[in-house]
């Protein structure tokens, strides 16, 4: 088979997932980005020529280069919009997550999916990490029993005083970041344990826990002024989940954990996250197995090699290598890699959000293969960002407090280290 | 100060609290049962010349200062309000109120005596969830935003064993206990870590029942194996806690606090005693380190005493506060209050009626004031039979309401287990 050819839409996240594709084999034909300078990018314009590539500045001239897949590697909350181009010009499409920024975009989505001959894959990574392949492992196993609880805590925590990290992340007053309320960034922690167990949740409630960052010397425009955001899904297999999006708990750590009839597992947190903590009860335990162990499992994949190569604990080569297999099998990704995982997932974060604007409401999670589900967000657009080109504004807020605004003299700071 | 004299009622568990309050330098003066095994546990621990009532109104005339309740797990309510009535000391096992009318009853009886109330939950008072209480009082995790509380106690289905010892009748509560209704282990320690107050609650349960077959026991109708509770609380935050879980992993109790800057943790399993302490880089106090594993120490005048006793010490801690609040002639600190107990007990009735109702959230009345006590002052909504089986529930207990025991199981555990206490 011809190699494939890939296109890339983003340049900053996305020439991180290029390199990944062009180690999988792939070559990287094109790149596009419709920031209105590059400036800060121009090191990554050097490494896609590298690669390769030839450089577009309008996406609908890019999707008409020779391709057969496009990565979307631009802004978080506007993927969707750019697949339904790609899948109209058959043109296979490996997405950032999160795959739709509104309920009526999941819709869109679905309905021209299902008009289409691509193949689509949520390039959600946590999934490919170690520790979590090693829990999916058990958890398949069967060991676990019945599966009753998950949690899964992407916990990323930063100092609001630093400011390159605002340079690097929260570059423009309304960027995404900056607006981004705190169930969205939910597929971190959501993806594994869906992919884990093979449950799809049903049903959606959240709390938000507020507090803004105090200081002088705090750096931000962050309208976001909460920390956290707990969310419990009820999901299809009557398994319930206690998940964060992004939190900003102190103390850095991804954690995932399976509890089921008959055992339990999850890995530890701090510096030990990639030891992994099994237990069974003395009477449901595995024969040949102790009722506790705590070990470092290994990846057991013949990529390994590659796999070291790679971003995001090796889960970036993974889930690019994913999406080529689909495409040269002629098949969709497995679950929640697939069209209707990734919307779930978007639907369980944009939900959740309603769920802690109304004080803890459960809301149902739509299926989108039907068409009575479809109909009740087809028109549903409310969405706590501004447009990337900034010509749109929220229209909800991104924060528990509604009122909640930045703090002057944070902003202040803000402004005077953007203008260096 | 003479020494305090307590009565027991429900001497089962109650002769375990009973030797800790001796320990404390209280007398055992009185007890009330009419279970001859547990009656023979108390005689061994306190006496044969133990004063012995079989009816609580002849037991609470004894001459005592405080009364400790230990009868059934849903029941301490009507008997707290008889114990204010006649200006009794009350120390009551967990829950304070098995009904949310009990608890306005509870509160209007209590404001209207003059007698100390503790909620004699105990778990608190475990070295590792003092020493979490000790780290947030002294700021170095910032403002608490999010708190765990889990008491996993699973066990082998079909333990007849077991059954005999602790569910040894067809209508016992525990047959019939939804799994959000057993919180004050989860809850308790998060509250009084944190000093918050649940205001709402969402629960929802999930079913896995025992396996049937031809040798299958069980009498319970409760096919959930865990409820999972989200609160939303008086400052903010937010806990998620379990009631009662039956996870396969094995026994532990677990409990997590997470604040702007640090958070801590104790293991679950093996390790469990061990703290997980850590911060980030721009957060963690000079001098620490980002990241600490130790088992802390008791740091207590009475260790030896400690040691000695149930529940990991609390048992004895707690007697002991409640013997300082009467001798002080003040009311227990949150979250062993009258109050605070109360609240305990609506986030796990309430827990309940959100797993019912698909997750609806719930909000928790304060029964301090008068328009709390009116919404929930005639509703008397109960999963469990009365203690002496005669009044039958009015409320599911298990989140699919028309589960039940199988023909085969409920045969057997007649056969090996009804009526054997």
């Amino acid at each position: 088979m011809d190699k494939i050819k890939v296109g890339v839409f983003g340049i900053g996240r996305g020439t991180y997932i290029a390199k990944d594709f062009a180690l999988a084999g792939c070559e990287v034909v094109a790149a596009c980005d419709c920031a209105p300078d590059l400036e800060r990018n121009v090191g990554y314009v050097k490494e896609l020529e590298k690669l390769g590539a030839k450089l577009y500045r309008d996406f609908d001239e890019f999707i008409e280069h020779g391709m057969d897949a496009v990565i979307l590697a631009n802004a978080f909350h506007e993927h969707a919009p750019y697949a339904i181009k790609c899948m109209e010009k058959g043109i296979h499409v490996y997405s950032e997550c999160i795959s739709n920024g509104t309920m009526a975009e999941g819709v869109e989505l679905i309905r021209a999916f299902e008009k289409s001959n691509v193949v689509y894959l949520l390039a959600e990574n946590y999934p490919q990490m170690k520790l979590n392949r090693e829990i999916q492992r058990v958890c398949k196993s069967g060991t676990l029993g019945k599966v009753l609880f998950a949690e899964g805590e992407y916990n990323h925590p930063h100092d609001y005083t630093v400011d390159w990290i605002q340079k690097d992340l929260f570059y423009y007053e309304k960027h995404w970041r900056n607006y981004i309320p705190r169930t969205y960034y939910i597929t971190h922690s959501l993806g594994p344990l869906m992919c884990a167990t093979g449950a799809t949740p049903k049903k959606v409630s959240a709390f938000a826990t507020f507090a803004p960052p105090e200081g002088e010397g705090v750096i931000t425009a962050d309208n976001t002024g909460d920390r956290a955001a707990i969310i419990m899904t009820y999901n299809d297999d009557e398994s319930i989940y206690r998940v964060t999006a992004c939190s900003a708990f102190g103390g850095q750590a991804n954690s995932y954990r399976i509890c089921g009839t008959t055992g339990e597992i999850c890995n530890i947190r701090g510096s030990m996250a990639e030891k992994i903590l099994r237990r069974h009860g003395s009477w449901c335990c595995p024969e040949g197995l102790a009722s506790e162990t705590i070990y470092e499992p290994a990846w057991n994949d013949p990529d390994e090699e590659l796999i070291w190569q790679s971003g995001h604990g090796g889960g970036d080569f993974i889930t690019a290598r994913m999406f080529i297999n689909c495409i040269k099998e002629g098949k969709q990704p497995e679950h929640p890699f697939d069209i209707y995982g990734g919307v779930t997932m978007s639907s369980v974060g944009i939900l959740a959000w309603r769920s802690v604007l109304n004080g803890g409401e459960v809301i149902e999670i739509p299926d989108f293969r039907k068409e009575e589900d479809r109909k009740k967000y087809e028109n549903d657009r409310l969405t706590p960002f501004w447009s990337f080109d900034g010509t749109v504004p929220p229209t909800l807020p991104c924060c528990s407090h509604p009122d909640y605004k930045v703090d002057p003299v944070h902003l202040e700071n803000y402004r005077k280290v953007m203008s260096k | 100060m003479e020494k305090i004299r307590i009565g027991i009622f429900g001497v089962g568990r109650g002769t375990g609290i009973g030797k800790n309050f001796q320990m404390a330098d209280c007398e055992i003066v009185a007890i009330c049962d009419t279970n001859q095994t547990h009656i023979k546990y108390a005689r061994d621990a306190f006496g044969e010349d133990i004063k012995v009532y079989d009816k609580f109104d002849d037991f609470i005339n004894h001459d005592m200062d405080a009364v400790v309740l230990t009868n059934s797990f849903h029941e301490h309510a009507p008997y707290a309000i008889k114990c204010f009535e006649k200006g009794l000391h009350v120390y009551s096992e967990c829950i304070s109120n098995g009904t949310m009318a009990e608890g306005v009853e509870l509160i209007r009886a209590f404001e209207k005596s003059n007698v100390v109330y503790m909620l004699a939950e105990n778990y608190p008072q475990m070295k590792h969830n003092i020493e979490m209480r000790r780290l947030v009082k002294g700021g170095t995790l910032g403002k608490i935003l999010y708190a765990e509380g889990e008491y996993n106690h699973p066990g082998p289905d079909n333990d007849v064993p077991g059954m005999r010892e602790i569910t040894y009748f067809e209508k016992h509560w525990r047959n019939w206990l939804p799994r959000t209704y057993y919180i004050t282990h989860s809850l308790g320690p998060v509250m009084r870590i944190t000093g918050a107050t649940p205001k709402k609650v969402v629960a929802f349960a999930s079913f896995a029942p025992p396996p049937d077959g031809p040798d299958a026991v069980s009498a319970t109708r409760v096919g959930d194996r865990v409820g999972v509770i989200t609160t939303q609380n008086d400052d903010g935050s937010v806990f998620r806690v379990t009631g009662c879980a039956k996870f396969g992993g094995g026994h532990h109790n677990f409990t997590r606090i997470c604040g702007t800057d640090g958070q801590v943790e104790n293991f679950r399993g093996s390790l469990g005693a061990k703290l997980l302490l850590r911060y980030d880089p721009h957060t963690k106090p000079e001098g620490k380190a980002r990241e600490t594993i130790y088992e802390p120490e008791w740091e207590d005048q009475d260790e030896d005493l400690i040691l000695q006793s149930g529940h990991g010490g609390g048992d004895y801690i707690s007697a002991r506060m409640f013997v300082d609040a009467i001798k002080e002639g003040r009311q227990p600190e949150h979250p062993f209050d009258i109050y605070s107990a109360v609240a305990m007990s609506s986030v796990a009735i309430l827990g309940h009626r959100s797993v019912l109702a698909g997750g609806k959230v719930f909000d928790i009345p304060d029964f301090r004031k008068e328009e709390d006590c009116k919404l929930y002052e005639n509703d008397r909504l109960t999963p469990f039979w009365s203690f002496d089986g005669t009044v039958a529930p009015t409320l599911p207990c298990c989140s699919h309401p028309d589960y039940a025991p199988s023909e085969t199981m409920l045969k057997n555990y007649r056969e090996k287990v009804d009526g054997c206490k």
